[in-house]
């Protein structure tokens, strides 16, 4: 379970993100939306755990993510937390399956069947070969989901998955983060400005359009 | 660390060139280093063993080293000749132990054919392989490169040839028979032809017709230089200005040719070093160029290191490594390249006659040369190392 309490985050004098508070439990989805500059991207960075809040917390079943206001070791965070980044960024000098074990490796395990049964899942097991330059955006996305959920984490977070594709497609990928994290048991945070999509999940919080320094 | 390691190769694999470029001139330094090295080493090593137990050369007036590069190594050509009765007299005198004496004047495929003494091969403490020392005139003990290259053995007979280089005039009169061939030895004896000096004198000679004129050749009778051992340290402060004072001789002492040798090649060879330091500077600087590029260009993959679960130290750690990496192949080429030109060098010496200088590798100055790489690699890297690991995630990963 994920529990926000009153998280306030500041860049200097500017406050660039206002939260009362969220909790979300067992495979719970959530669309975090708002105008540009309202935080979105800055809230997703709190949740994936290396952007600690000028103000509040952040506990993941129980376990805060800043402890002493610290961000938690790099490997703790790579084991719990899955993330989508907006403009993906695989490494594009290893192909597909390498990508995805990356992810594993890095949280210090290593399962090669596990990296291909969930490229399989996701439709990729015949690309696991392929190099990024080589896959279709769609595919890529589909790798960078299979990175974020092969370390079954406990939170899936996706920054803007929509915004480049078409209406289709957009759905398309709207319920491909959906069923990997209902399969993976995840709870899933997608920050989007896309109204396309808002209906696909359970909760959608809007957060309010930049306002200037009350502190 | 594994996972590190294959991360940079297959970044390598991607972008091989501009990766190569740092690794390269760090190549080309270690290379030049390892030439000097290794060429300087062997032929000092080679000059002294040569001059060993030769204290003073005697010979005829003019460049006294060329006067030692001729009777010592055999690289040059005389200064001219002295009288026969030089060697008695040097014989005579209670400051020497040791007088050889030795003619020089033709030679056989390039291998200089030597009029001397058998003194001369217990002189240098070679062994024969086969066969004996020789007994009397065209009587020749050939060296090991001597057999090895002409394919001479004993029993063979050979014709000398004028002059001391290939090409010359062959004597029809100077028939050599090989009767002893020496082992290797290492020293300037591995390629003389050693010769009893009534052969030298034979050759150039020709047959007296009566007595009158046997006496007055006989009287004429020279040799190219003495080799002499003192009998005490006394005779390096005497004996020289004794042979000096003597028209038409001069003496010089190989030790103080040598260290003059090498204080003129010095320049050379410190200007080989300095350009091998400049190399590595400039692959200092190509290093850290092309890992700051890196750093740039993969500002998104170490981002999403970090953002999978890679901490700072591992994603600085990745950089480090990506220099070792260059550093060691760096390492590995300079090796390859620098003893293929010792090589190569050592084969145009070979067909010169000349010194003899084999790839050797010489591993105590790898270890330093190893050193050095990797500290240049680390050097260059550690700049763009601290700054990947310092990176700021969340705003690297919300830049677009």
């Amino acid at each position: 379970m994920l529990e926000v309490s009153h998280l306030v985050h500041r860049y200097g004098a500017r406050r660039v993100l206002e939260l009362p508070g969220l909790a979300l439990a067992g495979a719970d989805s959530c669309a975090i939306t708002g105008p540009s500059g309202s935080g979105k991207s800055t809230l997703l960075a709190i949740l994936a755990g290396f952007l600690p809040p000028s103000e509040g917390a952040v506990r993941l079943d129980g376990e805060d993510l800043y402890p002493g206001g610290r961000p938690r070791p790099d490997r703790w965070r790579g084991a719990r937390i899955g993330l989508v980044p907006q403009l993906l960024h695989l490494i594009d000098s290893l192909d597909a399956l390498s990508n995805v074990r990356l992810a594993q490796q890095l949280a210090g395990r290593d399962a090669p069947q596990e990296a291909r049964a969930v490229l399989e899942e996701l439709g990729l097991a015949a690309r696991a070969d392929a190099l990024p330059e080589a896959l279709s955006l769609g595919e890529q996305q589909r790798i960078a989901v299979a990175r974020a959920v092969v370390n079954r984490p406990r939170l899936l977070l996706a920054d803007e998955p929509t915004s480049s594709l078409d209406d289709d497609n957009a759905r398309a990928a709207a319920d491909l983060l959906l069923g990997a994290a209902q399969r993976h048991a995840a709870l899933l945070v997608v920050a989007t400005h896309d109204a396309r999509v808002l209906d696909r999940f359970a909760r959608v919080v809007r957060l309010p359009g930049p306002r200037d320094g009350r502190g | 660390m594994g996972l590190l390691v294959r991360l940079v190769l297959a970044q390598w694999r991607r972008r091989p060139l501009q990766t190569l470029l740092g690794a390269a001139l760090l190549a080309l330094g270690v290379a030049t280093l390892v030439f000097v090295v290794s060429v300087q080493g062997q032929l000092a090593r080679q000059l002294e063993r040569d001059a060993r137990g030769v204290d003073l050369v005697v010979g005829a007036k003019g460049s006294p080293l060329q006067l030692i590069l001729s009777a010592v190594y055999h690289v040059d050509v005389p200064t001219g000749n002295v009288p026969l009765a030089t060697v008695a007299s040097l014989r005579g005198n209670r400051l020497v132990t040791q007088a050889i004496p030795v003619a020089l004047g033709d030679s056989v495929r390039g291998f200089r054919i030597v009029g001397t003494e058998p003194g001369l091969v217990e002189w240098y403490g070679a062994r024969l392989a086969s066969g004996s020392v020789w007994s009397g005139p065209m009587q020749a003990v050939i060296g090991a490169q001597v057999a090895r290259v002409t394919g001479l053995a004993v029993g063979s007979e050979f014709l000398g040839t004028h002059g001391l280089t290939e090409g010359g005039a062959e004597h029809a009169e100077a028939r050599y028979r090989v009767v002893g061939v020496l082992a290797p030895s290492g020293s300037v004896l591995d390629r003389l032809v050693l010769t009893d000096l009534a052969s030298v004198w034979r050759v150039h000679e020709g047959e007296a017709t009566d007595d009158e004129e046997r006496r007055v050749l006989e009287a004429e009778r020279q040799v190219t230089a003495v080799l002499v051992r003192y009998a005490s340290p006394l005779a390096a402060a005497i004996l020289p200005r004794q042979v000096n004072a003597e028209a038409g001789l001069q003496a010089a002492a190989p030790a103080a040719e040598v260290a003059r040798l090498f204080a003129v090649a010095g320049v050379g060879i410190d200007t080989l070093r300095a350009f091998a330091v400049v190399l590595i500077g400039a692959a200092l600087l190509a290093l850290f160029i092309t890992l700051y590029g890196a750093l740039e260009e993969r500002r998104y993959d170490l981002a999403i290191l970090r953002m999978l679960g890679a901490s700072p130290a591992q994603v600085g750690l990745l950089l480090l490594i990506e220099a070792w990496l260059l550093a060691l192949l760096g390492w590995i080429a300079g090796l390859g390249l620098g003893l293929g030109a010792v090589g190569a060098v050592g084969r145009w010496l070979a067909a010169e006659r000349s010194f003899s200088v084999g790839v050797a590798v010489p591993w105590s100055e790898l270890a330093v040369l190893a050193a050095i790489a990797l500290g240049v690699a680390t050097l260059a890297a550690l700049l763009p190392a601290w700054r990947a690991a310092r990176m700021d995630l969340a705003r690297t990963l919300a830049r677009q």
